[in-house]
């Protein structure tokens, strides 16, 4: 097995608050990495550091064997860490056809003065491309919404579109924040699937999730993490019944977990 | 330098820099608690010093007393305005551009209702406080020491209001986070009338306590560009960021007046901030806002033709023939100046359109259609080249000031970078009106006109026409096959949500400095040109208030259309004044509070506004001639429908 990602004790504090604590992470090429914990555990502040939208406090983040520290997010994205936002950020304003295309972003071959004045290979990349972004969005069950709006979508399909945009930039590392939050159950059955047919395609998963049913049905091994550090990590059956993830739970209702 | 006079200058620059901290105060406090970029505020000093100046000159009322009357009335005023305009607009779609422009809009109106009340000729107050200390050869004024003191008791208690008052932590909740403050139960639209009322409170009561000291005239209101620059030094929402760096102005302003000219210090004061502000974006206290332009790009509710749709050649061509046939129909001059400016207020207006759509609010425009016309202008007349050879080198010229000016802008593009911009587009006319190389505020005078080219000759107002024209259509096309090619995308991206373009690998200093240096060399090259056409120009001819136009022309029209819409704009923008000359000189005014209407009551423009009833006349039109379009490929649905 070879580790594609890494993160080295890892720090980030906001003034005083220390939101991840010397965190070692490990993701294993080709795996599913669960990654749990309650609110406000660190859980997107991680994937916030990884993927250079906050800059470290301290620690190093290693990328199929770079360190990528502190890089510009675009640079990380070119290196292949590719992230679905919690938010389900989608490019409002323009046709879910062409947000998934704007995320082709850096697999144009044709130069820029051959794409300015539409040349014959600028123009079939452009076709090829099209055909693609309408394979990403036929795999994940939206590409008879090709010609609508982000902004008027339900929120599964949003969510959905975050996951084709990502996967449009085809990321050797898929970050998902909560891709299955606020879906119903037959919805977020919809999402495993997705989310194991991504795996299929050759791309390692890391995905945060409060959802238990979907944490137990995509990952292959859970790491769970509570005040910014991590509690235990191990297969799904020994980390959801670890006794100290039942408690970082509480409160918030153990039997979520259990 | 002896020290005293060294000393001198710091005493005069604190005084000076505090009509500065004053009037950065006021606005920084609106703008961090209500997000309200209230750059009206320059008026609301020079009405409070013309409003003291009437009641102690004119009314006979004693001077602190009609202090406080004007402070009191052009806080009222503020709010005023506020409700009347501001609230409608501050949110909603293009929330930031519209009160960008209402409050640009608002300049042009008060400063036209100041010169009809009080007049043109600039206006005095005598000192209350006479005499002075000269302690070892610097001359104390006893007016500036009151003013002085008077302003740190003021400061003072604004802070106290700040920090202990409910009202003022209200405040301070607000501008830290809208969200929590809600959940605190702290009544927001009570906050921001009372933050308007104390932020052009204290601007007014500025104008009325300096007025004794620097004069009152209507050029007072400029002032509010240099202070974009103590807001960027100092930090958005930090009080004592825009104390330092308010005095700091005023003493840089100081030591140059008195070895060169104002203008010269303000020139290095915007290059130290441009410097600064490249390596330090959050200012010297503040952290980085979070970004109110994100996402500017956006236009939801507007349509943006999805790029590889389908194209309609009609109406563009059939403009195209209108702008060719026109001189041959109309052969009376004016109204052919009138045509060479519509043709440049599109273009140009569709600069701006294609600039938001990387997620920049550009207001430089005016300046490098300046920097063209000087540029071109210099080489003629100094340098003595004709224009066929100044024309490259213009150019070029023009190009590498936007690369480097976009360098700065890009690097942190959104609030900040528009602030910069602004001041940008102020300070290059007053380049202009400095530099003896320039001409100074006389200008260039007997530019040659343009040398025939092969069979092409210059001389007939129509000749000119189709020169710009040409030169118009070259950028339309420049700009538009920018926009067909995959770097369009990758703008709308990036304007639409920064943070998902960035996660997708598009680099967005890149690909802004790349958008900026376009938009930016297209109204140079319609300058270049332009000053052929004149054969004189003048810095006013490329002031702020000229660029808040091209923004105007752009939103009126339609910023969801970056062809028609600018177009559409321009001739309004043209028109509209033509047809208000029967109104003599309150023109400027009707127009002022027409663009103010349009603003508030058609978010997406005279074509968006109208957009269904467009889209159906054309269809019913064109019906006969359409082509068959090419329109994305929808596949049948296999996974998705259940
Ligand atoms: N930009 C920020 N500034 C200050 N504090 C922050 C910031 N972002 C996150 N935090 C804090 O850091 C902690 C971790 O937040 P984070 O969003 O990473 O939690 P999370 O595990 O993703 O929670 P959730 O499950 O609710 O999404 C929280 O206490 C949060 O308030
Ligand atoms: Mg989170």
């Amino acid at each position: 097995m070879t580790l594609i990602l890494e993160t080295k004790a890892l720090t980030k504090r906001f003034g005083g608050l220390v939101a991840v604590n010397s965190l070692d992470l490990q993701v294993e090429q080709g795996e599913i990495l669960g990654l749990i914990g309650p609110n406000g555990a660190g859980k997107s502040t991680v994937f916030g550091l990884i993927s250079g939208f906050l800059p470290v406090t301290s620690g190093t983040v290693v990328f199929d064997g770079h360190d990528i520290t502190n890089h510009h997010p675009y640079k990380i994205a070119r290196a292949g860490i590719a992230r679905a936002f919690q938010q389900s950020l989608t490019f409002r304003g323009m046709t879910v056809l062409d947000n998934v295309l704007v995320g082709f972003h850096k697999s144009h071959d044709a130069s820029l003065t051959a794409s300015v004045f539409r040349t014959k290979g600028a123009r079939s990349e452009e076709k090829e491309l099209v055909a693609k972004a309408i394979e990403i969005l036929e795999f994940l069950g939206i590409a008879h919404l090709a010609n609508d709006r982000p902004e008027n979508l339900p929120h599964g399909h949003q969510k959905a579109l975050g996951v084709a945009i990502a996967l449009a930039s085809e990321p050797k590392v898929l970050l998902l924040d909560e891709p299955a939050t606020g879906m119903n159950p037959s919805e977020s059955d919809m999402m495993i699937s997705h989310i194991h047919q991504v795996r299929k395609r050759g791309v390692t998963v890391v995905v945060v999730e409060h959802d238990m049913r979907v944490v137990r049905s995509v990952c292959d091994r859970l790491v769970c993490m509570n005040f910014g550090e991590k509690l235990c990590e191990g297969d799904p059956d020994y980390v959801t019944s670890h006794p100290e993830v039942c408690e970082a739970y509480l409160g918030k209702g153990a039997a979520d977990v259990a | 330098m002896t020290p005293s006079v060294f000393f001198q200058l710091i005493f005069n620059g604190i005084a000076i820099g505090l009509v500065y901290v004053f009037m950065a105060s006021g606005f920084n406090l609106i703008l961090s608690v209500t997000g309200i970029f209230f750059i009206t505020f320059g008026m609301f000093y020079a009405l409070g010093a013309y409003s003291t100046w009437w009641l102690t000159v004119q009314a006979g009322l004693p001077y602190f007393g009609s202090v406080a009357i004007s402070t009191v009335a052009t806080a009222a005023g503020g709010v005023f305005l506020y409700l009347v305009v501001m609230r409608k607009i501050r949110t909603g779609e293009q929330a930031m551009l519209r009160v960008l422009i209402a409050s640009i809009m608002l300049v042009t109106l008060l400063t036209q209702v100041v010169l009809h009340l009080f007049g043109t000729s600039p206006r005095g107050i005598t000192p209350i406080f006479k005499g002075h200390w000269k302690i070892a050869g610097v001359v104390i004024g006893l007016d500036r020491v009151a003013v002085i003191l008077i302003s740190v008791a003021i400061l003072l208690i604004l802070h106290f209001f700040l920090s202990r008052t409910r009202i003022g932590r209200g405040m301070r909740t607000v501008a830290f986070n809208p969200d929590v403050a809600a959940l605190l139960g702290v009544n927001s639209e009570k906050v921001f009338i009372t933050t308007i009322a104390v932020g052009l409170g204290l601007v007014g009561f500025a104008g009325g306590l300096m007025a004794p000291i620097l004069g009152i005239d209507i050029t007072m209101g400029s002032a509010g560009f240099m202070v974009l620059l103590v807001i960027i030094l100092g930090g958005v929402g930090s009080m004592i960021g825009s104390i330092m760096s308010g005095i700091l102005l005023g003493i840089v302003l100081a030591f140059s007046q008195f070895y060169v000219s104002a203008g010269v210090g303000q020139i290095i004061f915007f290059a130290v901030v441009g410097i600064f502000f490249f390596f330090r974006p959050g200012g010297l206290f503040g952290s980085p806002p979070p970004d109110p332009i994100d996402g500017v790009g956006s236009l939801t509710g507007s349509r943006i033709k999805s790029l590889p749709g389908r194209k309609t050649v009609i109406v563009p061509l059939a403009i195209l023939v209108l702008a060719i046939i026109l001189p041959q129909v109309v052969h009376n001059s004016y109204y052919m100046h009138l045509m060479i400016l519509v043709v440049i207020f599109a273009v140009t207006g569709m600069t701006f359109t294609f600039g938001m759509r990387s997620g920049m609010i550009n207001v430089a425009a005016a300046a490098f259609w300046g920097i063209g016309a000087y540029a071109t202008g210099l080489l003629m007349v100094k340098g003595g080249l004709t224009f066929w050879q100044a024309l490259p080198l213009a150019v070029i010229i023009s190009f590498v000031l936007a690369l480097i000016l976009g360098g700065v802008i890009c690097r942190f593009a959104g609030m900040s970078g528009m602030m910069f911009g602004i001041v940008f587009s102020s300070i290059v006319p007053v380049a202009f009106g400095t530099f003896e190389l320039f001409g100074k505020q006389s200008g260039l005078t007997g530019i040659p006109g343009i040398e025939n080219l092969g069979f092409l000759h210059f001389g007939s107002k129509a000749s000119y026409y189709y020169l710009v024209l040409a030169f118009a259509i070259i950028g339309m096309i420049i700009m538009l096959a920018f926009t067909k090619a995959w770097t369009g995308r990758s703008w709308l991206g990036l304007g639409s949500s920064q943070k998902l373009a960035e996660s997708v690998g598009i680099d967005p200093f890149g690909y802004r400095v790349i958008n900026f240096a376009i938009m930016s060399v297209i109204p140079a090259l319609l300058g270049t040109a332009y000053a052929c056409y004149l054969g004189a120009i003048q810095p006013v001819t490329f002031g702020p208030f000229i660029g808040i136009n091209f923004q105007i022309v752009a939103f009126v029209g339609g910023l969801g259309y970056l062809v028609a819409g600018p177009i559409v704009g321009a001739l309004f923008m043209t028109f509209l004044p033509e047809l208000l000359r029967v109104a003599g000189s309150y023109e400027p005014i009707i127009t002022a509070c027409i663009i103010i209407l349009v603003i508030m009551f058609m978010p997406s423009g005279i074509i968006g506004s109208q957009d269904a009833r467009l889209m159906a006349a054309w269809r019913w039109v064109s019906k006969p001639l359409r082509r068959a379009g090419t329109p994305v490929p929808v596949p049948v649905d296999r996974e998705g429908a259940k």
